[in-house]
């Protein structure tokens, strides 16, 4: 059978898209490398996800069972313990299995592999990509030193702890201040390890002030703040952290001291995983490392979709799944619409005809999606390179602002959303190209 | 098994690139042979840490004997890899020249390779240069190009060889450090042989010895009572770039050298990476296998000299590898000191591409000192290369797994890495998370371990019967979990 | 006078505790936070979450099933006791397969807080 969509990963967002499909009458299928629903929840074992979306403060698996168990009382097929090794484009020469297709489009072709059912071809009409994120190693932030056994980023040592049940060490260093390092401070500190500091290289932490509280205060772990991490020491497993604070934006060597541990737990941030993207032809923003995607979150290879960590990175769960939620009903919206027509209409630049291009401007790292379309009510997430207490998020055509929205507490680890009106775009020339921006404002 | 009666007739003191190939090459003769490897894994030396190239001979002057096995021995490896099915490939050299006044040191190559006998090798104009290699810098001048130059994976290389050689009889220990090295009579024989042991109280007697140690070869000739030299490990650094790296060029690039070092090279791996480096440091500590930060700067801007579209961004690991320096030459000799001991020590580049005309070499050397040599009639050159799920096609991996799930379920993703070739791994020995990560290329991609090492660490447990305390990155203290809840 | 994070929601609000009987709170953005305040001066409390050995029915092995079950408090119990609680749950069993609400323990210590499992863990591994 063909499947109308596809859903690459069984996360929140693929569970939240696959749930949205099906809630409009399409058939889905789910696929997941693990042997368990709910991507990287079930590891999550704190509490903190669910508060917008369920209005209760749950754990990371209990948020999973939900969607777990929508997906299982909707009875969309899922496929674990699976790979998708590739995804081909249609080739309008081969078409569609099913007499019902009636345009010449034909189907995506996914090739799958497990022990359990082998190598198989999937045949679908439209993917949605929910594969979630990697986690930032080592090698990319090009810490020096030696090369010793010890050293684990955050997600694999908290796989490692609760879920296979082992400690990866007993004293350890956690470099990064993200959210991820400072629960995973708690966590090795419940488990009976030593942390014995936090080393972040920025002036602020990158994690919540209530996970600094409840996470290191709570436990007399030392924060470093300004502190550049130099090298790693220990031949075969670690003994050492080199750090050194920060004078003008450069290491003071002169006052570099090492913090005795033997693990290094790194949590410098996470990268969207688009391994099967780029294979698939699928155009990346090298902003986000995720997928350029328009207004629809439909990327620009015509069908493919993308949601969630896959996407670009965020902060709450909850927002996830409404994304996803979203993505899910744009699939069955491409879906549904007259099959004569053939999708993508591109203009130069790979966007939509009909799409307003966002780039993005002062103070503002990214947008998703980057383009926007002329009439539909849609949301915009993006985020702001500085924190500021009060701002002004802005999209300007030239001079004139189109659309702002007044925000506080403005902190680059909170993803802000802008919901733009229906219309609100309407009055724009045809080849307007906006820019956003997040302007502070001094005023409470 | 070692067993303490019959000595062996051969024992090679370490297992890279020179300790391997002397021990399959020796394998086909009716030999004893012991290999004994001093870290947890063949390969773990200096073979596994360098630039893997397969040199085009002319970076030398004729009159060495270094320069006349690196030709030898590179133009062995085409049937090797027919026989062993390691990756290698002959991609091509350039070295290239930036500047005018570096064409002198160009022309100086080129007639070294004209001397040397080097197949093909071409002085070439900017153009030439440009259209043999278009991601070259808009400013060579000029350069030189050896077609017949290539890239191994050079742990791969080793694998395969030791394979072959313990498929052939050899016997290999692991984890044994040669602190001793005494001459005691054979009760059976009469004959004086070689006592050996090890650090950690094992013993082995063999009738001759091979010093293959490579950084520590002094220290082994010590043991022996031979030689007395002094090897000063010397630090290469490199940086690993992802696999769809813009600057990955599609033949090795040079630089001109300098009167230390071959310079920092650009090389499109065999299975899709690119390395830049290596630097050319003395340090004092044979374990300092450390990167240094402003080393990494020099070889990023060095790779851009050559490939300008070498960007930082794709910087997916960086590692470092000590040269076993020793003079100018190789000293491959019978020592004049102990008896029966070949010294096979200071096998800095060309090792590698040497290696096989090296184990020719010292079989010689053995013949001509009186041990005798008669053919193994079982004697079988060939190692099956390990399937690679990835690599096949729908269809062909389709039949795999069928006969096979473990073939059906990847483990590494990154790299595409099935759970049937771990187990494999295993099954061969390499038990370690590096002894896996070198035979498989599990770990080695763009996550770097962060989604399968959990995953491994259950295999290798599964597979060996190991405790979680025992599970080690790359054997000796190197112990990966410190508890369990 | 005492400076607090509050942590009922990732806003973390800085309150300021003034001293008893009153406990007066300011800093904080709803009343969850004056509450929380109020509660870390006079009798600060914590949710607990941990894991417990997985243990399997008789006859069953996978070693593919997770070794841990993850659980949690129902409700915060005091500070000064997680410790306490955590090292106790690190050494109970739970045998699978379990359902997010099974009762690990119930009313710990009398303090009104039971501890439920957080996971649905099937036995059958696909």
């Amino acid at each position: 059978m063909t499947y109308d969509a596809l859903i690459v990963g069984a996360g929140a967002a693929g569970m939240a898209a696959a749930l949205s499909l099906a809630g409009r009458g399409h058939s889905c299928a789910i696929v997941d490398r693990e042997g368990f629903m709910g991507g990287i929840l079930p590891q999550c074992i704190h509490s903190g996800f669910g508060l917008h979306l369920f209005g209760e403060e749950l754990t990371g698996p209990e948020f999973a069972a939900r969607l777990e168990t929508e997906v299982a009382l909707a009875g969309i097929p899922t496929f674990l313990n699976t790979t998708v090794l590739s995804i081909e484009r249609p080739d309008p020469a081969r078409g569609s299995d099913d007499p019902r297709d009636s345009d010449t489009r034909g189907a995506f072709r996914a090739l799958l592999s497990s022990s359990i059912d082998g190598v198989r071809s999937v045949e679908c009409r439209s993917v949605v990509l929910a594969m979630g994120s990697r986690e930032r190693n080592r090698g990319n932030i090009r810490i020096a030193g030696d090369r010793p056994a010890g050293i684990f980023t955050a997600g694999l040592a908290q796989r490692l702890i609760n879920v296979d049940g082992y400690l990866p060490g007993k004293r350890a260093v956690i470099i990064g201040s993200g959210d991820i390092g400072l629960i995973m401070a708690r966590r090795l500190s419940l488990s009976g390890a030593k942390v014995e500091a936090v080393v972040e290289i920025a002036r602020y932490p990158s994690g919540l002030a209530r996970n600094i509280a409840q996470c290191l205060d709570d436990f007399g772990i030392p924060l470093y703040l300004s502190h550049a991490t130099l090298r790693i020491v220990g031949k075969d497993r670690v003994t050492g952290v080199e750090v050194a604070p920060l004078v003008n934006g450069a290491p003071n060597v002169d006052r570099a001291f090492t913090i005795p541990c033997d693990t290094v737990l790194l949590s410098v941030g996470l990268i969207p995983e688009n391994e099967l993207s780029s294979r698939m032809g699928v155009p990346l923003n090298p902003a986000t490392n995720g997928a350029s995607v328009d207004s629809r979150l439909m990327t620009a290879v015509p069908g493919v979709f993308a949601c969630g960590n896959a996407l670009h990175i965020h902060d709450l769960v909850d927002r996830v799944v409404g994304e996803a939620t979203r993505a899910g009903s744009f699939c069955a919206d491409w879906l549904e619409r007259s099959r004569g027509k053939t999708a993508g209409e591109r203009g130069s630049g790979g966007q939509i005809l009909g799409e307003i291009s966002v780039r993005a401007g002062k103070n503002v790292r990214y947008t998703v999606p980057s383009s926007l379309d002329r009439a539909r009510a849609q949301t915009l997430s993006t985020r702001s390179m500085v924190p500021m207490d009060h701002g002004n998020f802005c999209l300007r055509d030239g001079e004139s602002v189109v659309f702002e929205k007044k925000l506080s507490w403005v902190r680059p680890g909170e993803m802000i959303f802008a919901e733009i009106p229906e219309g609100a775009l309407g009055s724009l020339r045809t080849d307007a190209a906006l820019e956003a921006s997040i302007d502070p404002e001094e005023t409470a | 098994m070692i067993s303490d009666n019959t000595p062996f007739d051969v024992a090679i003191v370490g297992a890279g690139v020179s300790g391997a190939s002397i021990a399959r090459r020796l394998s086909r003769y009716r030999l004893r042979i012991a290999i004994l490897e001093r870290e947890a894994d063949v390969s773990f030396g200096v073979s596994k840490a360098n630039s893997g190239i397969v040199h085009g001979g002319f970076h030398h002057a004729s009159g060495f004997l270094k320069t006349r096995l690196e030709i030898e021995g590179a133009g062995m490896f085409d049937q090797l890899q027919r026989e062993l099915g390691f990756p290698f490939r002959r991609c091509g050299i350039l070295v290239a020249a930036l500047h005018p006044d570096e064409m002198r040191a160009v022309e100086h190559l080129y007639s070294q390779g004209l001397a040397n006998g080097a197949p093909g090798i071409e002085l070439c104009s900017r153009e030439r240069m440009l259209a043999l290699e278009p991601k070259l810098s808009g400013e060579t001048v000029g350069g030189l190009y050896a077609p017949s130059g290539g890239i191994v994976e050079p742990y791969r290389y080793v694998f395969s060889l030791i394979e072959c050689a313990k498929k052939n009889g050899a016997v290999l220990e692991t984890g044994f450090g040669v602190s001793t090295a005494s001459r005691v009579s054979d009760a059976r024989s009469g004959e004086t042989v070689w006592k050996i042991d090890s650090f950690d109280g094992r013993s082995v007697r063999a009738r001759w010895a091979i010093n293959a140690a490579g950084l520590r070869a002094d220290e082994v000739s010590r043991a022996f009572g031979a030689e007395d030299f002094e090897i000063s490990p010397r630090k290469g650094e490199y940086f690993l770039l992802d696999k769809l790296a813009e600057g990955r060029p599609s033949r090795v690039v040079f630089p001109v050298p300098s009167s230390v070092s071959k310079g920092m090279l650009v090389i499109p791996t065999v299975e899709g990476t690119t390395l830049i480096g290596p630097t050319a440091d003395p340090v004092p500590d044979k374990d300092d296998f450390s990167t240094t930060s402003r080393r990494l700067a020099d070889i990023v801007a060095s790779a851009r000299g050559l490939v300008p579209s070498v960007s930082e961004r794709d910087v997916i690991t960086s590692f470092a590898g000590l040269r076993p320096a020793l003079g100018e030459d190789f000293f491959i000799a019978s020592s004049s000191v102990a008896p029966r001991l070949i010294q096979v020590a200071g096998i800095q580049s060309p090792g590698l591409t040497a290696s096989p005309a090296v184990a020719e070499y010292v079989k010689d050397l053995l013949l001509r000192d009186g041990l005798e040599l008669s053919e193994n009639p079982s004697y079988d050159p060939m190692v099956r290369a390990p399937v690679q799920a990835r690599t096949l096609s729908p269809e062909d991996l389709a039949e795999l797994v069928a006969k096979d799930p473990r073939y059906g379920n990847v483990v590494c993703r990154c790299e595409g890495i099935s759970e049937a070739e771990i187990v494999e791994a295993i099954a061969h020995g390499h038990a370690t998370l590096d002894g896996v990560k070198f035979y498989t290329r599990a770990q080695m991609g763009r996550c770097q371990g962060g989604f399968c090492t959990h995953r491994i660490i259950g295999i290798i447990m599964r597979e060996t019967g190991l405790s979680y305390d025992m599970i080690t990155k790359r054997g000796g203290q190197s112990a990966v979990l410190e508890g369990e809840l | 006078m005492a400076e607090y994070v509050c942590v009922v929601c990732p806003r973390g609000c800085a309150l300021m505790v003034g001293d008893g009987p009153d406990y007066a709170v300011t800093g904080n953005a709803c009343p969850r936070g004056a509450a929380y305040g109020r509660s870390e001066a006079t009798d600060p409390k914590r949710t607990v979450t941990a894991t417990c050995r997985a243990v399997l029915p008789e006859g069953v092995s996978d070693p593919r099933l997770p070794r841990r079950v993850p659980v949690r408090t129902t409700v915060p119990i005091p500070r000064a006791r997680v410790g306490e609680l955590v090292a106790a749950l690190l050494r109970a069993e739970v045998t699978l397969p379990t359902r997010v609400g099974d009762v690990v323990i119930a009313d710990w210590e009398g303090t009104g807080a039971s501890v439920i499992v957080t996971r649905d863990i099937a036995l059958t591994v696909e």
